[in-house]
């Protein structure tokens, strides 16, 4: 035990000094911080297209392109949603006049050739400007149509915005038609379908965010397993490798058991996972304490409804134990890095699976592929803490950390083989004879 | 007799099928230093990670240091493996607070005495330099104290004088003398003879993973033929015709004449030989009786063995 802290204090204060870890730690945080701002910022910093409509409809003000241009310049004053590009206090687009000869067209067709000149770039407008996009509405109330040009047809962006002033307007073009009041309709859309949802699960019946936050700080918390694993092992790898390769292993095993050498390893970069995990974690309540301390509570509530918090810890632990140690087995095999690349290809597909579920496990938490793979000890520590949110009962999360114990006890097991007979191999060793030496009791 | 460090009884290895060591069995005598030679692939390393209790032999017994298994005993040995055996983000002086440690050494006592013996070798500058700063020489003297800090009583050397230069290597066979000196046992495994012949009291040789000799340097060097240089204008024939002559090899020398060097066979004396040449009225412008030395017995040695394999 005592060789094992010391070679666990070694590995920790040795990593802590490299500005690799440094970089992993603020990572996170900045993916996080890219991600979430990333759209916004893009969208606040590009202006917004400028637009000619061309409304041939004939109908002059009362047509629909005055509609459009209504909507289009209109600015936003709810919250930007992360999957558009609209951004608050923006219109959608800055709507000019049309020059003279686009105006004086009179059909699509003329129009669409007058405006060639204007989207290839060989031609500004009156005020010295690139011409965005433009929109040709014709047709009538039984038909309309528009015919949006724009430079490129990567720049489509606009379309999106259109159908709603346009069918509002033919909706009233057409009760006017029928002799109906058009403001019948703003009557008719007030107080629509109020959809409620309501689950067993939920506190007083009627699911609310704070329902649906155990499950997104469950899905959190495995991406950030996710994370530390890769982390902590590929550091762990990385040790294993410089030190087979410059003979440090010898020294060590001459010096400490394999036991003793893959603990204090494994404690080391555990040690180091939860450092990042405790900053992660701060900078975290730092922010959502900033923005929304009550929100900051129910995070809390969700983390300790369910033991959430105590099964991922347990997870946590054989996840970590299970893949360092096979990370730490590879890595003594291995003198270069790309010699590991080659070995841990297949482990890497493996790891991807769960992060492919673990965005399903959002919306649809009790699918049953995903409760299925939650029980495949390779991917139960990402996906069980999914079933703990979910309300999984309690026996079946204290079966799946039996079997998850046992797996971990046994990989650590065969792991502790291939890292003996790793570290002293001196030849380059195939997949089939390394699985040979793991069985083999002289080794 | 002295007391052995270390006692291999009958003890052979095998991986996969394949023999790496055949039944070896030798002592290595307390306070003394051990020289165990081979050429490369012989065995060497396999042998010492039995000691060391890396590996577990195929069969026969093991004894360090009183001990039936090198792990009981880790804390009084020391190893060098054949490169640094450093990490290169290290410095000495947290190299020997780490290896000490592991030893059981509290830190500030190894590394003090790291100090004193890094100032021993006059590299006390080099203390708190990283590893990957340091020439090779002074690596290696670094991952040799490394593995003394704690002063264990058998010191294991795998190729010590691997890549060194002429006078680092003349500096570390001064540290493994100081060794010995102390009351330590040194083993050593090398493929350079010079090294063995100024140092070992005792060795054993070994090739293809069988034992082909064990005793005293002066032993080893028994087992090779005694040869006699001849230069002069004088042919083959003649040198080979002289008493106890077994083998000539010849070539030119640069003086124009010929240059003979003759193998003695066992117990023939150079003496005589070159007496019968004067009286012979053979032109001999210059002789040498030329004792044989380790590497000779060496190369003796493992050939014979060679040749019974085949």
């Amino acid at each position: 035990m005592r060789r094992a802290l010391i070679i666990a204090r070694r590995e920790y204060l040795s990593f802590l000094r490299t500005p690799g870890f440094w970089v992993s730690l603020m990572v996170m945080p900045l993916v996080g911080f890219i991600s979430t701002t990333g759209p916004q910022m893009i969208a606040r910093s590009e202006p917004p297209p400028v637009v000619v409509i061309l409304d041939q409809t004939g109908l002059g003000p009362a047509g629909p392109g005055a509609d459009l241009q209504r909507s289009l310049s209109r600015v936003d004053g709810h919250a930007p949603s992360a999957s558009t590009t609209k951004a608050a206090g923006r219109p959608k687009a800055e709507i000019v006049a049309a020059p003279a000869e686009l105006a004086a067209a009179t059909t699509p067709k003329a129009a669409g050739e007058a405006l060639l000149p204007y989207l290839s770039g060989r031609k500004s407008l009156p005020d010295g400007r690139s011409l965005s996009a433009a929109a040709i509405v014709f047709g009538d109330a039984s038909s309309l149509k528009v015919d949006l040009w724009t430079p490129s047809p990567q720049v489509a962006g606009l379309s999106r915005y259109m159908p709603e002033p346009l069918d509002t307007w033919l909706r009233r073009a057409r009760f006017r038609a029928a002799g109906l009041d058009p403001s019948l309709i703003d009557h008719i859309d007030q107080n629509l379908t109020d959809i409620r949802d309501f689950s067993p699960k939920a506190a007083g019946g009627r699911v609310s965010f704070a329902d649906r936050l155990p499950m997104l700080a469950a899905v959190g918390l495995s991406f950030a397993l996710w994370a530390l694993v890769l982390t902590g092992a590929g550091i762990l790898l990385n040790t294993v490798i410089e030190e087979k390769s410059n003979r440090v292993i010898e020294v060590l095993l001459s010096s400490a058991s394999v036991t003793e050498i893959l603990g204090g390893k494994i404690l080391g970069g555990a040690c180091l996972s939860f450092t990042m995990l405790g900053f992660w974690g701060a900078i975290g309540v730092f922010l959502l304490h900033r923005v929304d301390a009550g929100m900051l509570a129910s995070v809390g509530a969700a983390f300790l409804g369910h033991g959430l918090i105590f099964w991922f810890a347990a997870f946590f632990l054989m996840g970590y134990l299970m893949y360092a140690s096979i990370f730490a087995a590879v890595g003594s095999y291995c003198e270069t890095p790309r010699e590991a690349q080659t070995l841990l290809g297949p482990i890497m597909l493996l790891l991807t699976v769960p992060i492919i579920f673990l965005g399903a496990a959002i919306s649809a938490p009790d699918a049953p592929l995903l409760k299925i793979l939650a029980w495949v000890p390779v991917f139960t520590p990402f996906l069980m803490t999914t079933q703990v949110a979910a309300g999984a009962p309690f026996q079946d999360l204290a079966l799946a950390l039996v079997e998850m114990a046992v797996t971990t006890a046994l990989v650590v097991n065969l792991s502790g083989r291939a890292f003996r007979s790793g570290a002293l191999a001196t030849e380059r060793l195939s997949l089939q004879k390394i699985l040979g030496k793991l069985f083999d009791r002289q080794a | 007799m002295s007391e052995a460090a270390l006692r291999l009884d009958h003890v052979s290895k095998s991986y996969g099928g394949a023999p790496a060591v055949r039944d070896l069995s030798f002592e290595a005598p307390k306070g003394r230093i051990f020289g165990f030679l081979g050429p490369n692939g012989a065995g060497k390393t396999s042998t010492l990670r039995m000691v060391l209790g890396l590996v577990a032999p195929s069969s026969g017994t093991i004894e360090v240091l009183g001990a039936d298994d090198g792990r009981k005993v880790r804390d009084r040995i020391g190893f060098l493996p054949e490169e640094r055996g450093l990490y290169r983000r290290m410095t000495p002086a947290q190299a020997f607070d780490f290896f000490g440690a592991l030893k059981g050494m509290k830190g500030g006592v190894a590394r003090k005495r790291g100090l004193t013996m890094l100032e021993d070798q006059g590299l006390a500058h080099a203390f708190h330099r990283p590893v990957k700063a340091l020439s090779k020489g002074m690596a290696q003297k670094v991952a040799l104290i490394s593995s003394l800090v704690h002063e264990p009583e058998l010191v294991v050397l795998d190729e010590p004088f691997s890549g060194l230069d002429p006078v680092n290597q003349q500096s570390l066979e001064r540290l493994i003398r100081g060794l010995a000196d102390r009351g330590a046992t040194v083993v050593f495994s090398t493929h350079v003879m010079a090294h063995a012949e100024r140092l070992c009291d005792k060795v054993v040789l070994i090739a293809r993973g069988s034992k082909v000799f064990d005793g005293t340097v002066s032993e080893a060097r028994a087992a090779a033929p005694q040869r006699l240089v001849l230069e002069g204008d004088l042919l083959s024939d003649a040198v080979s015709a002289l008493p106890g002559v077994e083998r000539v090899a010849s070539e030119r020398s640069d003086s124009g004449g010929w240059r003979h060097v003759a193998d003695l066979s066992k117990g023939a004396s150079a003496n005589a030989a070159v007496k019968e040449a004067f009286l012979r009225g053979l032109d001999v412008t210059r002789f040498e009786s030329r004792e044989p030395s380790l590497h000779d017995a060496f190369i003796v040695l493992t050939q014979d063995q060679e040749a019974k394999a085949q």
